[in-house]
């Protein structure tokens, strides 16, 4: 098999975290609909989900001067943040971690909260909806979930409203996206479907050619909106709203059809491949596919295809191995659910924290590639990085996984540790604490919807003020 | 166990008495039609929760008065492509996957189209017809020089009544017809063709089921499918594909108005390879079979170290042989599917096993131990699904039982939950260790109604070998299972439960509300349990018949009638 590369002729290559110039990015800011010259720059929502779990203590940032807790240690199976408030920035990267020392003063970790509605298993499709699962497949998100809000906010005028992908994102247990209730927004696995679909226009010469193809794409969607209306007399309500939800699927289609894409300025990435087996949906396979999902994020954002994207690493309870890091047993069998006296097992979660903190720095250095304004796309962006369970083996769901990078131009002050009171009772068999929802009503802020609560209301105090600048 | 489905009341089985006659169907659509008049709520799509209770047994919920509209799936897109179009390019593959909730990919509640899966459609038209276009432009029946707008027309009323599995109407045909004029002013007449063949595959009619029904004139008050759905019904749930010509004929002249009539097109679909695919279809899924694959089941090389992919699509290749055979061959399938020792091996699974005969790849009947091996249940394949990557489960397995073979749905896990087991400790059985289960009662809820079961199964290791030992210590692999209808709850091995699943009362309802299901892409409700009895009743009587049930599904009232047209 051929080597696997996606090449971009002057874009993004190099070293880690080297700014390349892309000059074009600038250049076709002007022709946007509704970015006047000197209009900010658009904001960017990013999320980056990792499954089943940490090895907490390794996991989190230490207090100057704490030892490094031994990964032969047993976890604490009462990991707990401290009763204490905490907000500092002279904080020691935790040993799982250490590769986001780099970009410190980009990172904030908030500690503290606890999963809205859901434990274990049952947060992952609800992890940004903020609801409770409902049970049973595709059923769970029980509504909205953040990126899709805040995709109808910032999506109108790119190409995409929002992006989905994964690397070795089953459906088991539902999507991490979705567009309202029982309507999920599945993600594509398969890096090369994803550049066929998003960079199909890109770089197009023959523009003629573009122009035709979505004259008969809207002559076909008209058509068969058209069709359907013909039928909806004669149906009852609930067959309606099925063809209704066909026909709205189609109108969005066709109402994205002219929205401008990067235009000429945008150079289209390539994918090489001497067979379809490095997309395949392999463990083994991981490794390349997070590094093409994330070259193709970071390139649909520089081309202004969309600015709001998901990526779903694993999924819940995932029976997915991890042989690079030579771990050959699996992610939730294998590493979730051993004892905390399995020295061996927590140790290959730690392992499987680094490297998933790795894949985040890596993305925080693509952002960072790409100049937009004074300084770059990641200056727009706030990037959540979460998890649907907090201790691995005990599917814990109080401490959620929480770590943001930037600062939504200048929303959020970054390079914090920061730690949440807990105070007051338990709740529901839930320790005193925040809610996760707490978190995602204030990214809504951060994107400029100025709504008071996000997912379950109940659920939904304040924003965490604590956090903006 | 409030949540638990059970088994309808006797009452309900008087119902079921007259087993597909008119005049039972009658009698139970007097009911459904009522329903839709005092509930209008009641068809909103909503039966897909998962712990719908046996309890309110109320008319709201009727049977009939559900959403008809069924979107195609994946596997059904590409067959019906295939059998349309003779294509084999299987575009559907890179759609986003079908919601597998209730166990299956066809359940209308969760069918949506997300904007990403209506692109796909568009996309995938486009490819196709971009293909197909000049065979179909070279069999027009039309001379080059009449290549004209009535030259498509004849073309759309006859392609489009195959691809729209009914007659189009004239506006459709109309519409059709204003997108071949406004392509072919500029790009001709080849092009127009090949627009209006791909409008055809992205409109609802191709891609979604939709039935809008008629009056059955003799039975005022009542509806049916039209003959055309009829035949759209039987050829999708038998083939999981669009109707062929002789359905199609006996939808022209209106055969299929006449249930008999549906039952014997339906066994002449039943003895086809198609019916043998949709039934290995849904064996994959009710059985889990599909997930006896190498991503869904990995083993630790150091505990396991035989494990190997090719292994384990043997046992997968075993599992769908015996299961199929069960299904087609055994008279009492039911019976051979939980108590058979009469398998298919290759001579890597022979070896495996321990047993004489085949010496290749290929597939061979095999003879197993007769106390070690009966049924589905002690075979290496599913014994190894549910399992952990380094020894068993006998949660996994518990939970096979409880939620694939009763039926019984589980309790969420508590709100404090922690799924964390005990410290693993030197010369510890799995017993042992999983017995904390018990003592911690937030476990205890929901693992109690597992653990008995899957504890039955410590005879067979994580591979699904055979074992007298574990850990230095004798293996006990005493079992109980309750809310199985059986005589005493507790067995002793995986054996013993496969008899005891084999006439279990409880066992015969799953399989058939497992096939509603399927057959109906809908969550059963509580007014479906009269309807569930009968089938489950009749599947008792054949001896547990598998080609029976499936044709007594085409001879419900749930397949011949329909609630009235348009009505909310």
């Amino acid at each position: 098999m051929k080597p696997l590369t996606l090449n971009r002729r002057s874009l993004l290559r190099g070293a880690a975290g080297t700014a390349l110039a892309l000059p074009w990015l600038e250049a076709m800011q002007p022709e946007r609909r509704g970015l006047a010259q000197a209009a900010k720059a658009p904001k960017r929502f990013i999320v980056f989900m990792t499954s089943n779990g940490t090895f907490p203590e390794r996991f989190w940032p230490m207090l100057p001067g704490q030892a490094e807790y031994p990964v032969d240690k047993p976890p604490s199976s009462a990991f707990f943040s401290g009763p204490s408030a905490l907000d500092i920035t002279d904080h020691v990267m935790g040993p799982s971690l250490k590769s986001l020392e780099r970009y410190r003063s980009d990172v904030t970790f908030v500690e503290g909260l606890n999963s809205s509605g859901n434990v274990g298993h049952a947060h992952w499709s609800c992890s940004l909806t903020g609801q409770h699962n409902e049970g049973g497949g595709y059923e769970s998100g029980g509504g909205i979930s953040l990126d899709q809000q805040i995709a109808n906010h910032l999506g109108a005028d790119t190409k995409f409203k929002s992006l989905q992908l994964g690397v070795l994102n089953r459906t088991d247990g539902g999507p991490n996206s979705w567009f309202g209730q029982k309507m999920p927004a599945l993600a594509e696995n398969n890096p090369k479907r994803v550049f066929d679909r998003v960079f199909a226009e890109v770089g197009a010469v023959d523009t003629t050619a573009v122009d035709r193809l979505r004259r008969q794409r809207k002559s076909v969607l008209d058509a068969a909106v058209g069709q359907i209306g013909d039928l909806r007399t004669q149906l009852g309500a609930a067959d309606r709203a099925k063809l209704q939800n066909y026909t709205d699927s189609l109108r969005e289609v066709e109402l994205r059809l002219t929205n401008a894409t990067g235009g000429v300025h945008c150079e289209k990435p390539s994918i090489e491949t001497g067979s379809g087996e490095a997309w395949e949906f392999e463990s083994s396979n991981a490794p390349l596919l997070m590094k093409t999902q994330l070259d193709l994020l970071a390139m649909s954002l520089a081309c202004d295809l969309t600015r709001v994207i998901t990526l779903s690493f694993g999924y819940s309870a995932s029976s997915m191995t991890l042989p690079w890091l030579g771990i050959n047993t699996t992610y939730h069998d294998g590493l979730s659910h051993a004892p905390d006296n399995d020295a061996g097992a927590q140790a290959n979660l730690a392992k499987a924290d680094e490297w998933t903190a790795q894949q985040f720095v890596s993305l925080i250095e693509r952002l960072k590639a790409i100049p937009e304004g004074d300084g770059t796309v990641f200056d727009n962006s706030v990037i959540l990085w979460t998890n649907e369970m907090s201790k691995g083996n005990s599917h814990d769901a109080d401490n959620i996984p929480i770590v943001l990078a930037g600062t939504a131009q200048g929303f959020f002050r970054s390079g914090r540790y920061v730690r949440l009171e807990r105070k007051g009772e338990p709740r529901n068999g839930r320790p005193p604490g925040r809610w996760t929802n707490d978190l995602l009503v204030t990214l809504q802020h951060s994107m400029g919807i100025d709504a008071p609560s996000f997912g379950d209301p109940t659920e939904s105090t304040a924003p965490l003020d604590v956090l903006k600048a | 166990m409030a949540n638990w489905r059970h088994l309808g009341s006797l009452a309900a089985l008087t119902v079921a008495g007259n087993f597909g006659c008119q005049a039972s169907v009658d009698e139970r659509s007097d009911t459904a039609a009522g329903a839709t008049t005092t509930n209008p709520a009641s068809g909103a799509g909503s039966g897909g929760s998962a712990g719908v209770g046996g309890a309110s047994t109320t008319a709201v919920d009727s049977a009939i008065a559900q959403a008809v509209v069924r979107r195609l799936t994946r596997r059904e897109y590409n067959s019906t492509l295939h059998e349309l179009l003779a294509d084999t390019s299987q575009p559907a593959n890179a759609f986003l996957p079908d919601d597998p909730s209730l166990g299956f990919d066809n359940t209308v509640a969760a069918q949506t189209v997300s904007p990403v899966l209506a692109e796909q459609y568009l996309n995938a038209a486009e490819q196709v017809a971009r293909v197909a276009a000049p065979a179909l432009l070279a069999q027009l029946p039309c001379a080059a020089s009449s290549r004209d707008t009535a030259c498509v027309e004849s073309f759309v009323r006859n392609f489009g009544q195959r691809a729209w599995r009914r007659p189009l109407l004239d506006a459709e045909v109309t519409r059709l017809l204003g997108v071949y004029q406004a392509e072919s002013v500029d790009g001709g007449f080849d092009a127009g063709f090949a627009l209006t063949l791909e409008t055809l595959l992205v409109s609802a009619p191709f891609l979604f089921r939709i039935e809008l029904g008629e009056p059955v004139p003799e039975s005022p008050g009542h509806y049916r499918p039209t003959a055309f759905e009829m035949a759209t019904r039987l050829s999708y749930l038998m083939w999981g594909s669009m109707p062929d010509a002789e359905l199609f004929a006996r939808a022209a002249d209106g055969t299929l108005r006449v249930p008999a009539q549906v039952g014997a097109q339906a066994e002449r679909l039943l003895h086809d390879a198609r019916a043998h695919d949709t039934v290995a279809h849904f064996h994959e899924q009710w059985l889990q079979l599909s997930s006896i694959e190498p991503t869904h089941v990995a083993k630790d090389a150091i505990v396991y170290p035989e494990a190997s992919d090719a292994l384990l699509t043997s046992m997968r290749t075993e599992a769908e042989l015996f299961v199929a055979d069960a299904f087609w061959n055994q008279p009492s399938g039911l019976s051979a599917l939980f108590t058979s020792n009469a398998s298919f091996g290759d001579a890597r699974l022979a070896a495996f096993y321990g047993v004489p005969g085949p010496t290749g790849a290929t597939f061979e009947p095999v003879t197993l131990s007769a106390s070690e091996r009966p049924g589905l249940l002690t075979r290496a394949g599913l014994l190894s699904l549910f399992a952990h990557p380094d020894g068993t489960s006998p949660t996994k397995r518990g939970k096979f039982v409880r939620t694939r073979l009763l039926c019984q749905p589980l309790p969420p896990p508590p709100a404090n939950v922690k799924a964390m087991l005990p410290d693993r400790l030197p010369g510890q059985t799995t017993r042992e260790r999983v017995a904390a289960h018990k003592t911690d009662p937030t476990c205890a809820a929901c693992h109690n109604l597992l653990d008995p079961i899957g504890l039955g199964f410590e005879q067979y290791d994580g591979l699904g070998h055979f074992r007298a030992e574990e850990a230095g210590k004798l293996v006990d692999a005493s079992g109980s299972i309750d809310g199985a209808d059986v005589p005493s709850p507790a067995f002793v091995g995986a054996a013993q439960l496969g008899q005891m699943l084999a006439s279990s009362a409880t066992v015969r309802s799953c399989v058939a509300r497992q096939w509603f299901r399927f057959a109906y892409g809908r969550e059963d409700v509580a007014a479906d349990e009269a309807a569930l009895s009968h089938l489950a009743q009749a599947f008792a009587e054949s001896g547990g018949n598998f080609p029976k049930l499936l044709l007594d599904l085409t001879q419900m009232p749930e397949f011949l009638e329909r609630t009235a047209p348009g009505v909310p």
